[in-house]
């Protein structure tokens, strides 16, 4: 029986094999993001443009992820996952690695990534007001949260189709839907039915919050419904996982 | 993943460095090439000493932040000025501005009051004070007013510089006011050619003032931006930290750093062939 610190050492040595893998793009991407956020805080602490850079930022990062995402997916399709089983991982220890691999290490690094340089040149950004046209402002704060909030729900979702399917252009798929197709799709049905754009909630609470409605639910609530979707998501992607790696 | 965590911290120290870098020199050169700067957060103050010349000092970031909508009539600023100060030799010096920013329209939008009315009041209370009002007026009618109040009495920043080009402030019974730049610098400054350079630009204005107003206030502000030294000394420390746990991490493996003496030798081939 192993102890809880061989056990945590399993998980750490197969997580850093698999960033050795995957941290590249991942770097490139974070390099360009504190770039944008430098600039940002040094010469626009004009809160007008915060949202939009974000947003463009945000768009992007499915897509990155999704490199990670495709590494697990070549590792179950072709069979390598049964060599580290082999090689004295359990299957929990290796569903670990990989959901921390693929949710919480992007998660912290694009929150690094963007934190760093505003903290360095200025720190009260954070608490800033940022305008939302046409006359709606929000703190920099809740931004945050609902930015780090959205990069998990999509994460999430994306990995649970990724083993779902077990193919990578699926990955890539959900990632556009995520992040493209559906916000506009909504957008678009919305000018028929305002109503519609309260399903941005389930994927994106970003662009929800941005947004100009008339009845929208508070912020901590749009941020809190995509924290469970993401939540149900992560846990259907464990016990799937699982399920894969039993076969 | 500590290792990893320390490359991305790494990575935006970088970025942060080079936006840092690109901003210091991006401000020399304004002096020098008369480009143009997009200031908004530092500041060049203009004040009188007891010998009676004038000195401009920067102070950092008038956190330009805190000039949002939601603060708009009557937030209060106090700018302390130390010694640390670049190129200043002047003693520390504290004052009290009331800031405004935006235009009517919007203001009366987002806030739903009267702006009008409030900078005048707001005006009117720190010329009482002795302090400087600075106002956000897109609207001549509002600095006009301002004007007739403060006239002799105070100074008047302007921050739509149009006005500061466009009309005397004779007609607003004042002997000068002064304009500070806000995101329309960019084409009133283009169009500008009174002026060689940007800096030069701020100190003209900046001196202006002070031979008006200085009599009677203390201190012009004019907006200009540049890196502090709290800047890179939060940026040496962020990196010290940084390289101590890659330090800690290489001892315990050092298997891992082998991209190190790689790149470095690969660097120390570019310019061996660069020197040739």
């Amino acid at each position: 029986m192993l102890s809880w610190r061989q056990r945590v050492n399993n998980v750490v040595y197969h997580l850093d094999y698999i960033l050795s893998k995957v941290i590249k793009p991942l770097v490139g991407y974070l390099a360009f993001l504190s770039l944008v956020f430098a600039g940002i805080a040094f010469y626009m602490p004009a809160p007008m443009v915060i949202l939009p850079i974000s947003m463009l930022m945000l768009f992007f990062f499915p897509f990155v992820v999704a490199f990670c995402i495709e590494r697990l997916i070549d590792e179950i399709t072709s069979g390598r996952m049964a060599l580290y089983l082999v090689a004295g991982l359990t299957r929990i220890q290796y569903v670990v690695a990989w959901i921390i691999a693929t949710m919480v290490f992007p998660i912290t690094g694009f929150l690094l990534g963007l934190l760093i340089p505003i903290t360095i040149i200025s720190p009260d950004m954070v608490s800033t007001q940022i305008s939302i046209p046409p006359n709606n402002t929000l703190e920099m704060n809740v931004l945050l949260e609902a930015i780090i909030i959205q990069i998990y729900n999509n994460v999430s979702i994306m990995v649970f189709i990724g083993l779902a399917t077990r193919r990578k252009g699926m990955v890539f798929l959900a990632a556009v839907l995520i992040t493209i197709v559906l916000p506009i799709i909504i957008a678009m049905v919305s000018s028929i039915n305002n109503f519609v754009l309260h399903a941005l909630l389930f994927i994106a609470p970003v662009y929800y919050i941005a947004l100009p409605l008339e009845f929208k639910a508070p912020y901590w609530l749009a941020n809190l419904f995509a924290l469970i979707i993401a939540i149900i998501f992560t846990i259907q992607s464990i016990m799937l996982a699982k399920k894969v790696l039993e076969v | 993943m500590i290792r990893y965590l320390a490359y991305i911290v790494l990575v935006a120290l970088i970025a942060t460095t080079i936006i840092l870098v690109i901003a210091h020199v991006y401000r020399v050169e304004s002096v020098l090439y008369s480009k143009q700067l997009t200031c908004y957060a530092d500041a060049v103050i203009a004040g009188r000493k007891n010998d009676g010349r004038i000195h401009f000092l920067y102070i950092n970031r008038i956190p330009s932040y805190a000039l949002t909508y939601q603060e708009l009539g009557g937030y209060t600023l106090v700018l302390r000025v130390s010694n640390e100060i670049e190129n200043t030799r002047v003693k520390p010096v504290e004052c009290r501005v009331y800031v405004y920013i935006g235009t009517e329209s919007y203001l009366s939008r987002v806030q739903g009051f009267d702006v009008g009315d409030d900078i005048y009041k707001n005006a009117l209370y720190s010329i009482e004070n002795g302090s400087i009002a600075i106002a956000s007026c897109d609207q001549y009618i509002e600095i006009s007013n301002i004007g007739k109040k403060a006239s002799g009495k105070t100074l008047i920043i302007a921050y739509d510089l149009a006005y500061e080009l466009t009309i005397k402030p004779s007609d607003l019974g004042m002997n000068a006011f002064v304009g500070a730049p806000n995101e329309d610098l960019g084409t009133i400054y283009a169009k500008s050619s009174k002026y060689p350079a940007y800096r030069d630009f701020l100190y003209d204005i900046a001196s202006r003032a002070c031979r008006s107003y200085l009599r009677r206030t203390d201190i012009v502000v004019v907006n200009i931006l540049a890196p502090t030294r709290e800047h890179f000394y939060r940026l040496t420390l962020a990196y010290t930290v940084t390289l101590i746990v890659l330090l800690i991490d290489y001892k315990r493996d050092p298997d891992n750093y082998k991209w190190v003496s790689k790149l470095t030798r690969k660097i120390k081939n570019f310019v061996y062939r660069l020197i040739g």
